[in-house]
């Protein structure tokens, strides 16, 4: 039995607590890491790597690769405008005073931060089916829709790419060329794959809705029976 | 049962008379508009729509469908499926056993409804977004056909189908009507349903009329005749040189869950100024080889030569110049608002020729919203744009989905008066639907089992192993 078949049986509870413990480590609890010094982040480190491999597991070598690339030209772009902050000496949190070397460090790891809630966010979404929510009546029916359409622009986002790459308009990272230019062009062209994977989940959702709708009444004259 | 529809201030349909009676099938064809699967999905009781008072949001997204329907004659089937031509649409779960299980309730022996179509049983525990376009198509007909309901309308399906699957919906759609079921069929591939329709319609894209043969024949001329034409000045285009060699290619994809699914040692050659069908059944990998084609897949066993040289050798510029791509879903490939915005890209990459068609089928004066557009439009768009002076090889997949009869001829004319400004160009069509490809008189290939051979004569192909015979 696989690591993922495992993972997938698990109880939706169970599920939600993984993305929930996702959250706390990465989100919540960052600001506190500077306080408690090096093996803290050394910790975070840890959960990092270990939500990493595991996302490498359940999602596949390719999916893995294109989520890096996206984070890594996200970051990218992060960074220049973070290396003016740090410059101007802008304070990253309104409640916390910080000092120029926990300042660089909490910049320069913020990136890190939303890989971490990236991994737990997408491991959670591979292991999960909207079906699960199905339990819940009604309103696990609109959750379900809700989680298809995520599932569904996380699939457009692929045919979306694949297209751009047809048409030249993103980089072929196979073929041959710099790195660095294909890397700058990804990062051109991130915004248009955005905005065609929003627009075809636009189109999409109105007969999903439809289709849902079909279902519920299926569903409820199923129960009546 | 006659009826009218009207969205917002308008009459969308208006006196519009489909016989719905149990133990009869209907057929309907005509103009592909927006309208024509409005039809359906009334006929089915998916319109109008609930008003979703929680969701003004929704509701905005929903308000081109969103109407009053009136009844004037007859009435609706109390229970009905509908299957439109986008099996993504309604497949709403993650994997295949939960589909089935949610849409019919069943829980063991779910491996009855995939043999409908002929589904393997392994399938059961295959995400949904790993199977290919024929087999999510016989999926959704899979799970409608395990229904039990007054009326079945389905729109559009079968351009999806391989002969196998064209066999297995005739035969299940006759099992509905010996049950007294109503059938209604929206299709533009007429010719076989046409032998157990009890009444064949036409929809001028307005209203309903007779349906008239010689108007089917008529196009069916046309069409012969603009292969002729594009047959004459590919023939006018003397001695052709290789253009594309796929030597000993291996392909299979990881995390299928299945691991049946592969290309063994495909070797074929396509040379130039020539029109190429490639036919096979469902999941088979035609797909897959336009794909490698394109570069978009790496094969991870032998090597595709594209004019001579190893294609890994090629810049994407000098590919995406040469090898001009149509898919499918036209919507997923234009990632411009309008068409104004292409023609302006075409002119400002100096390609003269894209600017140029595209300015002839789609005069300057207007912009033309991609969103309004019809999927016929928007391939055409794709075609035009993509063409250039360079271009060796235009790939058109599956071109007869979302497409009537007029608009497949208009399709090809299109493509014939491109083979006027572009010299040693060749076709590539995938299609399952092998009487489009014998109509164009193409070179046929055949994908099957994981290997890819040429095909002599269309007439014979056939797969009757799921117990289904011509």
């Amino acid at each position: 039995m696989t690591l993922k078949y495992r993972l997938e049986s698990l109880n939706i509870y169970f599920k939600f607590a993984l993305l929930v413990a996702g959250a706390a480590l990465f989100f919540v609890l960052f600001p506190f890491l500077h306080r408690y010094g090096t093996v803290l982040y050394i910790l975070f480190a840890f959960f990092l790597l270990l939500f990493g491999v595991l996302f490498r597991f359940v999602a596949g070598r390719k999916t893995f690769r294109i989520t890096l690339w996206l984070w890594a030209s996200g970051s990218l772009i992060y960074l220049v405008i973070a290396f003016f902050l740090i410059l101007k000496g802008v304070q990253p949190l309104p409640y916390l005073r910080m000092g120029r070397p926990e300042m660089i460090l909490y910049y320069v790891s913020y990136p890190l931060r939303v890989l971490g809630i990236f991994f737990s966010g997408l491991i959670f979404s591979s292991i999960t089916s909207p079906i699960e929510f199905l339990r819940w009546g009604e309103k696990g029916l609109k959750i379900a829709l809700a989680y298809r359409a995520f599932e569904y622009s996380m699939n457009a986002f692929e045919e979306n790419r694949v297209a751009l790459l047809i048409q030249g308009a993103w980089p072929d990272f196979t073929g041959r060329g710099r790195k660095l230019g294909l890397v700058f062009k990804a990062v051109q062209s991130a915004p248009l794959l955005v905005a065609t994977t929003f627009r075809n989940l636009i189109l999409w959702f109105p007969w999903a809705w439809i289709c849902y709708n079909s279902l519920r009444k299926n569903i409820a004259g199923r129960k009546e029976k | 049962m006659i009826f009218s529809y009207r969205i917002g201030d308008r009459w969308a349909l208006n006196n519009i008379g489909v016989p719905v009676q149990g133990g009869r099938l209907t057929l309907l064809t005509g103009v592909e508009n927006k309208l024509f699967g409005l039809l359906g999905g009334i006929l089915a009781g998916l319109f109008p729509i609930e008003e979703q008072e929680p969701f003004p949001q929704i509701e905005d997204l929903i308000q081109d469908f969103t109407g009053s329907l009136k009844v004037t004659e007859g009435k609706l089937p109390e229970t009905a499926i509908y299957l439109g031509p986008d099996p993504e649409k309604h497949l709403l779960f993650s994997r295949v056993d939960e589909e089935i299980f949610a849409q019919t309730g069943r829980k063991k022996e779910l491996e009855q409804v995939l043999e409908a179509f002929c589904l393997q049983e392994m399938l059961l525990r295959r995400k949904i977004s790993t199977l290919s376009g024929g087999e999510k198509m016989k999926l959704a007909l899979s799970i409608a056909f395990s229904k039990s309901v007054d009326c079945l309308v389905l729109h559009g399906v079968l351009p999806w189908l391989d002969r196998e699957g064209k066999l297995r919906l005739i035969a299940k759609l006759r099992g509905k009507l010996v049950e007294g079921r109503s059938v209604i069929v929206l299709e533009q591939e007429i010719d076989e349903l046409k032998r157990i329709a009890h009444r064949t319609l036409y929809f001028n894209g307005s209203q309903i009329v007779r349906f008239d043969d010689r108007l089917h024949e008529r196009s069916q001329v046309e069409m012969k005749e603009v292969s002729e034409r594009i047959h004459t000045e590919l023939g006018g285009m003397g001695e052709s040189d290789e253009i594309l060699r796929f030597k000993g290619v291996g392909f299979s994809y990881e995390n299928r869950g299945t691991g049946d699914f592969a290309l063994n040692a495909v070797s074929f050659t396509l040379h130039g100024s020539k029109v190429y069908g490639m036919v096979g059944d469902n999941g088979t990998g035609k797909s897959t080889i336009a794909k490698l084609i394109l570069r978009v897949l790496k094969p991870q066993e032998g090597n595709i030569y594209f004019l001579g040289r190893a294609l890994p050798l090629f810049k994407r510029g000098e590919i995406v110049k040469s090898v001009c791509y149509v898919g499918q879903f036209p919507e997923q490939h234009i990632t411009l608002s309008t068409v104004e915005q292409y023609r302006t890209r075409a002119r400002k990459m100096g390609n003269t020729l894209s600017e140029q068609m595209l300015g002839r089928l789609f005069p300057e004066e207007k912009s033309y919203p991609v969103s309004q557009l019809t999927p016929l439009q928007m391939k055409l768009v794709l075609l035009l744009s993509s063409i250039h002076a360079d271009t060796r090889l235009v790939i058109l997949d599956e071109p007869t989905w979302g497409v009537d009869r007029r608009g497949e001829i208009e399709l090809l004319e299109v493509f014939f008066h491109i083979l006027r400004k572009v010299k040693s160009l060749s076709l590539l069509i995938i299609s399952h639907d092998i009487g489009y490809i014998e109509r164009l008189n193409a070179e046929v290939l055949l994908v099957e089992h994981g290997s890819v051979s040429w095909f002599p004569r269309t007439d014979s192909y056939t797969d009757s192993s799921c117990g289904v015979s011509t």
